[in-house]
């Protein structure tokens, strides 16, 4: 049902609020990674933004 | 006993929705309620959701939820990624949703309100949504391969090549035309300009906190961000009022163009994380929570539409653009009914994002019914003033006239009533010297809207409400013209390192510096011939846009035809095919109009003809001889654009026709060998 916590993470994820936190899940989780560092969030962040705006991705 | 509950909500919805739309249609006598707009729409596209959408999903495309996409394949964590459906739902919306449902249906309300309102709906439900949807498939099903490589793959290397040229001149002409909608809202106002260029600092400031106070924090540098903007708002006011200060801010329209030139060859150069990226995050906030604000004003306030349902200019004789209603009503409204950039965006990130093929019709045909939502809110917004003010506000000084009493007598004899007191108490009450010619729809698209916010949540906020909605609309315009200007550059670099390879690395300093000139000199040129014309600018720039953009959805709606008719489900290819023919006539016809009409107010040549004859014949003064020339150069240069257009548009449709011969003699032979 509906709760202001489902409603808070949507916030989060759909503005890419929590995006670190998923990454770092997933780098975990993966196996490939294992051996190297996950990026810090600064570095992390930069590079999502570059491969966010290095294409259409704003409309009339 | 569900399944006949839900026939019964269903039953009643369309029934609601036929009802509304008819009474739209139909009432004449009395003024109609902006609630039944509303009504209409929500009806209207919940309906065509549940039933057509889901119809061409099951039958036509045959989505399959069991088949992995591109994002489960490819999951990459950089452009793979499979989303959540709401989150991709927000992601996607938050692209295709831009400044053109709120300018498109602002200035075709010049028809009335009907002839918009009806193309927005109908466009929408069989055109644009279909459109968005049928392409989000088809890259989808081709691991999210763009508009460009499909045109390539299934039309052939001209139609690929044409999908290109098409999607690069859009970008020019939208962000020239966006950006004359600025500096028409800024021109002389010390309070809007200080909002607007206050809006850049407070997003470096943002940019900075997200990149190295708390990276990546996204939500916190937005909502310090957006208090800092509605202080700006405030902030405006202060220097208005101040006799020092506001001369600072104080500028013509030519001043403020090239601002905005200089501006944006910055932006485009320096780093997305310092500019672009945060006044993104603050646009898009913004502009939702004015979306819903709006949507919640209305339902409060209930304001009755002034507007005509249709006027006298269907004729083709309206102050803000010529053309008669059919074909530029069609092409007017793009964005909001059919929107062919829609398609870049339905392959370019949204493909790689989705989880299972099951979302693709909330995605693609929901997305853009809920922007063709917002086009009916502006509709309603622009409907919702007394008709002699929208056009006093609308008509441009070679229209109406510079002096006040001549603008108002010119709209009084047109039939529309308004006064030289109502117009400068308006300007008073909002905090302007003047609203005289602010043509291109910004300005009374936030006296709108102020009215609609003033009315609903307190009448002595007119003013900060005025200058909120001028702001909401500048921070995404500026966005859209920074991001378009990016763009284009890296489309350019892409092309220019096939002549020399040092030139296509997107990260070489001298390359972005080059393309990023070469990008902002196109648009700047259409943004200043814009400035300096006294017909306002909008007149020519705005029908040149919506051509340039139709036609790149009748490329769009080509590819999925194309599709349809190899895959061996001719029989469904109507559902693009007719949006398709439709686009057809009204480009074809409207590129017509504005090459070769005789109407000096439409045709490009015959305007050009008409100002060389004035110059021969001494009517215009010494100092207009230089504008005049770089007019006529203009026009003639935008008859070529258009006939450029119209080939791209028919060489792409001829490729279609034979693809659909060739299949059918395929076939027919195959049943032939059969027996």
């Amino acid at each position: 049902m509906f709760s202001l916590r489902k409603l808070w993470l949507y916030i989060r994820t759909v503005s890419g609020d929590n995006d670190y936190e998923v990454y770092l899940e997933n780098f975990s989780s993966c196996k490939k990674h294992k051996k190297n560092c996950p990026l810090s969030r600064g570095e992390y962040f930069k590079s999502k933004l570059e491969g966010k705006w290095n294409k259409i991705n704003r409309c009339c | 006993m569900k399944n006949i509950g839900n026939k019964i909500i269903w039953a009643l919805v369309s029934l609601l929705g036929a009802f509304a739309f008819s009474l739209i249609a139909l009432q004449r006598e009395e003024s109609i309620n902006a609630i039944w707009f509303i009504t209409a729409a929500i009806c209207i596209f919940t309906v065509a959701y549940r039933f057509y959408s889901a119809w061409i999903a099951t039958k036509a495309l045959v989505i399959d939820g069991s088949r992995q996409t591109p994002a489960v394949k490819f999951s990459n964590s950089q452009d793979f990624v499979p989303t959540n459906k709401w989150v991709l739902f927000g992601i996607h919306f938050a692209a295709i949703a831009g400044p053109g449902p709120l300018v498109g249906p602002t200035l075709a309300a010049q028809f009335g309100y009907l002839p918009g309102t009806i193309w927005i709906l109908v466009g929408a439900v069989v055109g644009g949504a279909v459109q968005d949807m049928v392409i989000l498939f088809f890259s989808v099903r081709r691991n999210g391969k763009s508009l460009g490589q499909m045109a390539k793959e299934e039309l052939g290397a001209l139609a690929g090549f044409a999908s290109m040229i098409g999607t690069f001149v859009i970008m020019i002409i939208l962000i020239a035309v966006l950006g004359l909608v600025v500096v028409n809202a800024m021109k002389n106002s010390p309070w809007a300009t200080s909002t607007v260029v206050a809006t850049i600092p407070i997003a470096i400031l943002v940019g900075f906190y997200m990149r190295f106070i708390r990276p990546g924090r996204v939500l916190e540098a937005t909502a310090i961000g957006v208090i800092l903007l509605l202080m700006a708002v405030y902030m405006g006011s202060i220097i208005d009022n101040s006799e020092s200060m506001r001369s600072y801010f104080d500028h013509s329209g030519l001043f403020l163009a090239w601002s905005l030139i200089i501006y944006g060859f910055i932006a485009a150069v320096l780093p997305i994380w310092m500019l672009l990226a945060p006044r993104d995050y603050l646009s898009t906030f913004v502009k939702l929570g004015t979306i819903i604000f709006l949507a919640i004003a209305i339902a409060i306030m209930q304001p009755e539409i002034k507007m005509p349902a249709v006027t006298q200019f269907v004729d083709g004789s309206g102050p803000i653009f010529g053309g008669s209603v059919f074909p530029f009503v069609f092409i007017t409204i793009a964005c909001g009914a059919i929107s062919g950039f829609h398609a870049l965006i339905s392959s370019g990130t949204t493909p790689k994002l989705i989880d299972n093929e099951r979302h693709i019709p909330m995605i693609g045909y929901g997305g853009m019914l809920l922007e063709a939502f917002v086009a009916i809110m502006a509709m309603v917004a622009a409907c919702v003033l007394e008709p002699g003010i929208y056009f006093a506000i609308n008509s441009p000084v070679g229209i109406v006239g510079t002096e006040a009493n001549e603008i108002i007598s010119k709209i009084n004899s047109w039939g529309y009533s308004v006064s030289v007191e109502q117009m400068n108490q308006l300007a008073e009450d909002v905090g302007e010297s003047t609203l005289f010619a602010r043509t291109g729809g910004a300005p009374s698209l936030a006296v709108g809207m102020a009215t609609i916010f003033a009315n609903a949540f307190g009448k002595h906020l007119l003013a900060l409400w005025y200058h909120f909605a001028i702001m909401f609309e500048a921070v995404f315009i500026l966005t859209t013209l920074d991001s378009g200007t990016r763009v284009g550059r890296f489309m350019l670099q892409d092309m220019l390192g096939n002549l020399h390879p040092k030139l296509g690395q997107t990260s070489w300093l001298p390359s972005i510096i080059l393309t990023s000139f070469i990008v902002v000199s196109c648009w700047g040129y259409f943004l200043y011939i814009g400035v300096i014309d006294p017909n306002g600018g909008v007149n020519i720039l705005w029908p040149l846009f919506g051509i340039a953009n139709q036609m790149l959805a009748a490329i769009a709606l080509s590819v999925g035809t194309a599709i349809l008719i190899k895959s061996d489900k001719i029989k469904f290819a109507w559902i693009t095919a007719i949006p398709l023919v439709w686009l057809m006539i009204v480009t074809t016809t409207a590129s017509y109009q504005k090459i070769f009409s005789e109407d000096v107010r439409i045709g490009f040549l015959s305007a050009a003809n008409s100002m060389s004859e004035k110059i021969s014949n001494g009517y215009i003064p010494d100092y207009g001889i230089d504008v005049a020339q770089k007019l006529i150069f203009n026009l003639k240069l935008d008859a070529g654009i258009t006939i450029f257009l119209v080939i791209i548009l028919w060489i792409v449709i001829i490729d279609v026709i034979r693809i659909a011969l060739t299949t059918k003699i395929k076939n027919r032979k195959r049943k032939l060998s059969d027996v």
